[in-house]
């Protein structure tokens, strides 16, 4: 099968896109597939920061455009991964515009073609402006990223109306950063409901979760520093299984939102029932 | 606010329900399936309408879309009536 090029957006900023490449990535990687990780957020460096490879950094994509270096040369492997997890660091160039369109196509078919990546994931800045357009020009699937807030959801439908343009038709959503109680509580929109809003399939679930500033904090994705510490997280729960789902599209979605029962040890009582306690 | 507003609207509400019925309206406009100006033009058309037979303050006009099922939306109209011409 050829390599899987996916485009990971969200309209609006700051809703983790950045944070779901590099956890997501991570576990496709440890699945045992070749992943690429891209950052096309030109100008703002995040992806490198939050696997803590930032000071491996070498060569970036304007190194291979200019012909400095060879792409392979310039990815930068992820060692707790050997040989499955490779990063493509963005140029802290102001200017996006100095990225053309057609190179990086070529780049992204290069990896895939001649370098055997099974996934390649290219995260998307904020907005819907260059940043947006040139990493959704290579990609043949879209993950739109999104948090259950109303202006956040109206600005993925903008970028799924936009994607229609690329001819991206396979489309999937993410609704991250969700408070399972407030759900159940009637004050947040469920991912259900905004899956139905925005007609696209719900292709995982990532609750809120405080282990992901720690995991950003010490350069670790989640599901790393869980298995460190022997205890398994909501928000590693929700990357794992929406990567499996991403492998496998009938593997069944995780609802934390369904299986969420308040119990009399409250919210934490029950979830520590649900991941069982010590470890996965 | 006006007590049927109270009434009629979000009372009894979910939050997430009032944040569904918003989204709804509002990608409904993106989407450009019903653009604001129409839905204006039709509560504007309303109110000349039941006008000729009844007292009606235009502020007072809400309406709400939902979807029915895949295919269909429905609106409504909620015009409060003040008093018989
Ligand atoms: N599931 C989660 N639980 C708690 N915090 C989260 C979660 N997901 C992301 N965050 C936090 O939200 C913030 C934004 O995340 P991130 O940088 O990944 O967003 P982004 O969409 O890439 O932003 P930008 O549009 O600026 O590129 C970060 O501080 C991150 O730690
Ligand atoms: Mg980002």
């Amino acid at each position: 099968m050829a390599g899987r090029i996916i485009v990971v957006t969200s309209g609006k900023g700051g809703v983790g896109k950045t944070t779901f490449t590099a956890n997501v990535g991570y576990a496709l990687a440890e699945k045992g597939y070749k992943v690429l990780l891209i950052d096309g957020d030109v100008g703002l460096r995040n992806l490198d920061v939050l696997l803590g490879l930032e000071r491996r950094v070498i060569y970036n994509i304007m190194d291979v455009i200019t012909g400095r270096t060879e792409l392979s040369k310039a990815l930068v492997k992820d060692k707790r991964v050997p040989g499955n997890l490779f990063l493509l660091p963005t140029s802290q160039t102001k200017f996006k515009e100095d990225i053309p369109e057609e190179a990086f196509v070529n780049i992204v078919r290069e990896a895939r073609d001649k370098m055997g990546f099974d996934f390649i994931l290219i995260d998307s800045p904020a907005g819907i402006e260059y940043g947006f357009r040139l990493a959704a020009k290579p990609a043949e699937e879209a993950i739109i990223v999104t948090i259950p807030e109303i202006t956040a959801i109206r600005d993925a439908d903008r970028v799924i109306g936009l994607l229609d343009n690329y001819g991206i038709e396979k489309r999937s959503l993410v609704v991250n950063r969700v408070d399972i109680a407030e759900v159940k509580e009637g004050n947040v929109l469920s991912p259900q409901d905004i899956s139905d809003e925005l007609s696209v399939k719900l292709l995982g679930i990532i609750p809120m979760d405080k282990i992901v500033t720690e995991a950003t904090n010490e350069g670790k994705p989640v599901i790393v520093l869980e298995k460190e510490r022997g205890k398994a997280t909501l928000a590693g729960k929700g990357f794992m299984s929406t990567a499996e789902r991403i492998i496998d599209e009938n593997a069944p979605l995780w609802d934390p939102v369904e299986e969420y029962v308040p119990s009399s040890g409250g919210i934490l009582g029950f979830f520590k029932n649900l991941l069982g306690g010590s470890g996965r | 606010m006006a007590w049927w507003k109270s009434l009629w609207k979000n009372k009894g509400k979910k939050s997430a329900d009032i944040a569904k019925e918003r989204l709804h309206v509002m990608l409904l406009h993106q989407r450009g399936l019903l653009s604001k100006q129409d839905l204006e033009s039709m509560e504007k058309d309303l109110i000349e309408v039941l006008s000729k037979y009844l007292d009606i303050n235009p502020g007072e006009i809400e309406f709400e879309i939902k979807k029915v099922d895949e295919k269909y939306q429905a609106i409504s109209f909620i015009i409060p009536v003040t008093s018989k011409k």
